[in-house]
C-alpha cells in the first residue's frame, strides 16, 4: 500500500482505534522512520497504548525499536486556535483578556467546527514542518480521529468551514487543508472495524462516505480482534457435546463445554460472514488483527500486532467454520 | 436492589457512557422491561441504529416515537402488559421543530431557519445533538403520554461528555452574547467591561479578517432573530437542568468490560457530583461468560471428557484453550469490576450482561438482556 506522509485512523468508539494507531506508528518506525503519532479530541487512549504521558507537546515512547522512533501528542482544538490566534493578535496582554471572555469562549465553543479545523490545521503544520536542512520532520504522521464516534466530523470540517466562511483566511486555509486530505499521494485513511455485524456495517457506511462525499483514499480496512478459526473436526466436538449434554443433568460438565464450543463457533461464523461480506461488497481486502487473549495489554502484544500489520502471520481464516 | 427496579422509582431513565458499550441495547432492554411491568415505556435514541428498529419489528425509527406491536412482542414471548414505544432524533428536524415551537411568529420563525449560520448549527455544531435530545427529552416528559422515558445518549469520548454539551450550548445562546456580536463598539458602563470591548473589537475586526464579513454578518443575524427566542431558551434550559438533576431522572452508566472508565471511579463520582446529577446505577456490558466450574479439578476432568469423545486431539485442544482463555478474560473483567464497584456509594446498583452468543437480531434477544437487569 502506498505509504503516504499522512495517514489518518477512523473507526467507531470500542473497535481498538488507540491500539492500531500505535501498532501502526511502531511497524512504521520498525522500517527506520520518524514517526509522529497524533491523537484529535484526546481521550488520551493513543499515548496510554504507547506507555507515555498524554501531551500536546510530542513525547518519545520507548517501544519503538530503534533507530526508528515514534513520538506521541494529543490535538486539541481549541489550544491550537489560540496558537493561531496568537499569531493574528501580536499583543499578548491583549490577547489574553481576550480569551478570558465569555464571548470568546462561546464563540470557540459554537462557530461551527472552528475547533476541529484548528486541529486539522494542526495536523496540516505537522506534516508541513521541515529540519534546518530543509527535510521534513517526519516521515509519517499518524493519526487518530476523534474518539467521539464521530471520527469523520474532522474529516469534513475542511469542507463544512470553506462554505460557512466563503473568503477569507479561514476560508483559504480550510481549502488548503481540504486539497492535502484528497491528494491520495499524500494521505490515506485507515478504516478500523470489529468482526461483528453492527461494526462492520458501520465500517461499510464509513467506506462508502470516504469515496462518494469526501474523497478520500482508502489505506487499509482493518478488522481487530478477529478469532482464530477452529479446526475441522470443532463443529463435530460441538455436536458430540451437546448429545453428552442432553442426556446428562443441568449445567453438568458437558453442557459447560458445549455451550463453549457452540458460543465460539456462533461468533466465528458471523466473523466469517461479515468478513466476505465487507470484502465482497467494497471489493477490498480486510487486514486481520488477532483477537489477544492476555491478562493485561501491553508492549509485547502491541508489537505483534505490528508485526501483523508488516505481513507477519497474524490470524488464519477460514477452515471449519461453515458459512 | 437490581437495576430494574429503577424504572419503578423514576420516571426518566439516563444512560450513558462511551461509545461501543452497547448503551443502545441496554436501554432498549430497560424500556421493554418497564413494559412488561405494565407501564407505557418509551426508549429515545439517538443513534441511526437500524438493526435497534429492526429488533424491535419497526422498518425505521420515528422522531416522534412509534409503538411496537403486541404481535411482534408476543411473537417473541415477551408477555407486555403495558405499551413500548421507540423513537429516534432526528438531529436537524428536531432543532427546526423547536425553533417553529418556540419562535414568537412565523416570519422570524422563518428568518431563523434561513440563517446560513442556524443550518451549521443545527447539524455540525460540537453538542448539538445533546442539547436536542435533553429538550426532546423535556418535551415528552410534558407531554405525559409515557410513565418511563428512557433516553440513549449519543456516543461520548468521555462517559460523561453529554451532560456537559447541553450546558455549554445553552451557555451560547445566551442573551448577552447578543451584545458582544451586534454591536461591539458600544462602550458598557463598567470600566473593566469597557477595557474587555475595546480589545473585543479589535479581535471582532481580526476575526472578520479571518473569517470573512459575510460569516460574522450572519452570525450576528442569526442572534438578532433569536432574540425574542432567548427568554423562551433560558427557561427551558434552566427546567430542563431541573429535570435531569431531580428525583425524577436516574442516571445508568453503561460500560463494555474494556471501558476505561472501569479504572476511573474517583474521576467519575467527582464529576456527576459536580454536575448535581448521582449516579443511580452502573452495567457492565458484554461480560465474558466464564465456564462454570473453572478449578483445576474441572479442567483436568473437562480434558478427561474431551479425550472420549471421536473428534480427535485438535479439536480436544481448541475447546481447552478456550477454556483457558474464558476463565481467563472473564476473571479479569470480574476483578475489575469488583474494584469499580467496591468504590462507588452503596446505593449504587451494579448488573453484569453477559455476552450473548451472537448480535442482537431480535426482541427476544433484548428481551434476555433485560431478564439481566
Amino acid at each position: 500500500m502506498a505509504d503516504t506522509r499522512l495517514q489518518i485512523v477512523v473507526g467507531k468508539g470500542g473497535v481498538g482505534k488507540s491500539t492500531v494507531a500505535a501498532a501502526l506508528a511502531l511497524e512504521r518506525a520498525a522500517r527506520g522512520g520518524r514517526v509522529l503519532a497524533l491523537e484529535l479530541g484526546g481521550s488520551g487512549g493513543l499515548a496510554r497504548a504507547l506507555g507515555v504521558e498524554s501531551s500536546s507537546d510530542p513525547v518519545k515512547t520507548s517501544q519503538a525499536a530503534p533507530p526508528g522512533e515514534v513520538y506521541v501528542a494529543s490535538v486539541d482544538g481549541e489550544a491550537a486556535l489560540s496558537e493561531y490566534l496568537a499569531l493574528l493578535v501580536p499583543v499578548r496582554r491583549l490577547l489574553r483578556g481576550v480569551m478570558a471572555t465569555r464571548f470568546y469562549k462561546a464563540f470557540v465553543g459554537a462557530a461551527p467546527g472552528l475547533r476541529e479545523l484548528m486541529a486539522v490545521g494542526k495536523v496540516w503544520y505537522e506534516c508541513q514542518k521541515t529540519n534546518d536542512d530543509g527535510s521534513p520532520t517526519w516521515t509519517t504522521v499518524i493519526v487518530e480521529a476523534g474518539a467521539t464516534g464521530h471520527s469523520l466530523r474532522y474529516l469534513r470540517m475542511p469542507e463544512v468551514a470553506a462554505r460557512t466562511f466563503a473568503s477569507g483566511l479561514v476560508h483559504r486555509e480550510a481549502v488548503r487543508v481540504g486539497d492535502m486530505l484528497r491528494d491520495p499521494d499524500y494521505c490515506r485513511v485507515h478504516v478500523v472495524a470489529l468482526p461483528e455485524q453492527m461494526p462492520l456495517s458501520e465500517a461499510r457506511e464509513v467506506l462508502v462516505a470516504l469515496d462518494e462525499e469526501l474523497g478520500m483514499e482508502l489505506g487499509r480496512l482493518i478488522v481487530n480482534r478477529c478469532r482464530q478459526a477452529a479446526p475441522p473436526a470443532a463443529e463435530r466436538l460441538s455436536g458430540e457435546l451437546a448429545t453428552v449434554a442432553s442426556s446428562g443433568p443441568d449445567g453438568c460438565l458437558a453442557t459447560v463445554l458445549a455451550d463453549l464450543a457452540a458460543r465460539e463457533l456462533s461468533w466465528l461464523a458471523i466473523q466469517e460472514r461479515g468478513l466476505e461480506r465487507i470484502e465482497r461488497d467494497s471489493g477490498r481486502r480486510v487486514l486481520r488483527l488477532p483477537l489477544l487473549v492476555v491478562e493485561e495489554f501491553g508492549p509485547a502484544e502491541l508489537g505483534r500486532l505490528a508485526g501483523v500489520l508488516a505481513g507477519e502471520p497474524g490470524v488464519n481464516a477460514g477452515g471449519a467454520v461453515s458459512p | 436492589m437490581s437495576v430494574a427496579g429503577l424504572l419503578s422509582e423514576h420516571r426518566v431513565i439516563v444512560c450513558v457512557g462511551s461509545g461501543g458499550g452497547g448503551k443502545t441495547t441496554i436501554a432498549a432492554a430497560l424500556a421493554l422491561r418497564a413494559a412488561a411491568e405494565g407501564k407505557r415505556a418509551m426508549v429515545l435514541t439517538i443513534d441511526p441504529a437500524r438493526r435497534l428498529a429492526q429488533a424491535l419489528g419497526l422498518d425505521t425509527l420515528a422522531s416522534g416515537g412509534q409503538r411496537v406491536s403486541d404481535e411482534a412482542l408476543a411473537a417473541a414471548g415477551c408477555r407486555v402488559s403495558g405499551a413500548l414505544s421507540a423513537g429516534m432524533l432526528e438531529q436537524k428536524g428536531a432543532w427546526d421543530d423547536f425553533i417553529r415551537r418556540s419562535a414568537a411568529s412565523d416570519e422570524i420563525a422563518e428568518a431563523i431557519l434561513a440563517n446560513e449560520f442556524y443550518g451549521h448549527l443545527s447539524v455540525s455544531f460540537a453538542g448539538s445533538a445533546e442539547y436536542m435530545a435533553v429538550e426532546e427529552l423535556a418535551r415528552i416528559v410534558d407531554s405525559e403520554e409515557y410513565d418511563v422515558i428512557v433516553l440513549d445518549t449519543p456516543p461520548t469520548a468521555h462517559a460523561l461528555d453529554f451532560l456537559l454539551a447541553p450546558r455549554r450550548l445553552r451557555e451560547f445562546l445566551d442573551r448577552s452574547l447578543l451584545g458582544w456580536l451586534v454591536k461591539p463598539s458600544v462602550a458598557a458602563g463598567r470600566v473593566a467591561w469597557k477595557t474587555a470591548r475595546r480589545s473585543l473589537g479589535y479581535v471582532l475586526d481580526r476575526l472578520e479578517e479571518a473569517t470573512g464579513a459575510q460569516a460574522l454578518a450572519s452570525i450576528a443575524e442569526f442572534f438578532v432573530a433569536m432574540d425574542s427566542l432567548f427568554d423562551g431558551v433560558a427557561e427551558r434550559g434552566a427546567k430542563v437542568s431541573a429535570l435531569l438533576e431531580s428525583e425524577q431522572t436516574a442516571f445508568v452508566l453503561v460500560a463494555g468490560p474494556d471501558d476505561r472508565v472501569l479504572d476511573e471511579s474517583d474521576y467519575l463520582q467527582r464529576r456527576m457530583a459536580e454536575l448535581g446529577v448521582p449516579l443511580r446505577a452502573v452495567v457492565g456490558n458484554r461480560l465474558a461468560v466464564c465456564p462454570r466450574q473453572p478449578d483445576t479439578l474441572a479442567r483436568a476432568e473437562a480434558a478427561v471428557l474431551l479425550d472420549g469423545m471421536d473428534s480427535g486431539e485438535l479439536a480436544r485442544d481448541w475447546l481447552l484453550q478456550l477454556w483457558d482463555d474464558a476463565w481467563r478474560v472473564s476473571q479479569g473483567q470480574e476483578l475489575r469490576l469488583e474494584a469499580f464497584e467496591a468504590q462507588l456509594p452503596r446505593e449504587v446498583r451494579v448488573a453484569r450482561v453477559p455476552e450473548m452468543d451472537h448480535d442482537l437480531h431480535e426482541l427476544s434477544d433484548l428481551a434476555m438482556v433485560a431478564a439481566e437487569l
